[in-house]
């Protein structure tokens, strides 16, 4: 298990994984409007990205951490508002529940799909 | 050839029609925008709501002082994407998604009956469910979803299109509350959804200047003001 140290108490240590915050991200991401999918990139991406799980890539940076999210966007949306909206709504749901400090959120539009 | 005369005189009616209308949900934004900033918890609680809403309609409103195309398929494309490009926010977003749904079903001649106006809002709701992976129940697209509901229940009853409009309007205020409970932030923050109020209003704001009944405290000039005042 990959941990990103949260922090040290008298009483132990309390650790979070990157599978964990990846898991919170991108269950952020499901609900943001206008991501209608993520992606994982290509073979040798994946292959190199060992911190990645689907679409997001999570890296330590300095007291927090630094995110790079891979989405597939709605056709037809103003894409620059969706991505600020993701990257607001990904950073304020992973530091709410895991208190880690959300440095540079880069959000990748890989793709944009007609839904309906 | 008479036929494209009748069409091209439709059209700069109903331009005349969207532009009061599109005015008129701008005045009843900026007049609702601090009270809508501050119900704003969901998704990122940065009380910009009612800022973001105001900009988007902005932009629709300026658009529509424009020389527009004449031709109706060409105006909805230009009023489109005017919204798609001056959306602000999530809630902006949501707006222009639900506002290109239901231009796409509008009919193909004037006027917009009941039946029309159900099936534009049918449209409306499709249109902004289909951009999100897992609908967040509570927010704007709930309101959406109910306000079609309502428009399709009712569509065999042959209502004007203002009564119809004003039975949405009740039909909406009765169910902010109710759809709030189903999002547990705004449970726990005893609001309704930020962008769902803003939704209301716009409805209640075109509701009212079809209806003819002008809301007597709102003074008309604020409108000629509006594009310069931020």
């Amino acid at each position: 298990m990959e941990v990103l140290r949260l922090q040290e108490t008298p009483l132990g240590r309390l650790a979070i994984s990157s599978r964990t915050i990846a898991q919170i991200a991108e269950r952020s991401l499901d609900e943001c409007y206008g991501v209608v999918g993520l992606k994982a990139g290509g073979r040798l991406r994946r292959a190199l990205a060992l911190r990645r799980r689907h679409g997001v890539e999570i890296k330590p940076h300095e007291q927090g951490i630094e995110l790079a999210l891979h989405v597939v966007i709605a056709y037809g949306l103003n894409l620059a508002e969706v991505a600020a909206t993701v990257r607001s709504s990904v950073s304020y749901e992973v530091k709410r529940q895991t208190g880690l400090e959300v440095g540079r959120v880069e959000v990748l539009i890989d793709d944009v799909r007609r839904r309906d | 050839m008479s036929d494209e005369e009748t069409d091209q005189a439709a059209t700069a009616a109903e331009v005349e029609v969207l532009r009061r209308l599109a005015r008129a949900a701008l005045e009843a934004l900026e007049r609702a925008r601090q009270r809508i900033d501050g119900l704003n918890v969901y998704p990122v609680p940065d009380g910009d709501t009612g800022a973001n809403l105001v900009l988007t309609v902005r932009a629709l409103v300026n658009e529509l002082e424009l020389p527009l195309p004449s031709e109706r398929p060409l105006l909805h494309r230009d009023l489109s994407r005017a919204l798609l490009m001056g959306a602000r926010g999530n809630s902006g977003v949501i707006l222009s998604q639900i506002v290109r749904g239901a231009v796409e079903a509008a009919p193909a001649a004037p006027p917009v009956d009941a039946r029309a106006l159900a099936a534009m809002l049918e449209r409306a709701r499709e249109a902004a469910y289909a951009a999100v992976q897992r609908p967040v129940e509570g927010t704007m697209l709930t309101l959406m979803r109910e306000l079609s509901e309502e428009a399709r229940s009712r569509r065999r009853e042959k209502l004007p299109l203002e009564r119809l409009l004003q039975e949405l309007v009740e039909r909406g205020d009765e169910a902010l509350a109710r759809i709030s409970d189903l999002l547990p932030v705004l449970r726990e923050n005893g609001v309704v959804d930020a962008g769902a109020a803003g939704l209301l209003e716009c409805l209640r704001a075109i509701a009212l200047e079809l209806s003819g009944e002008q809301n007597e405290q709102a003074p008309r000039l604020r409108l000629i003001s509006a594009p310069s005042s931020g």
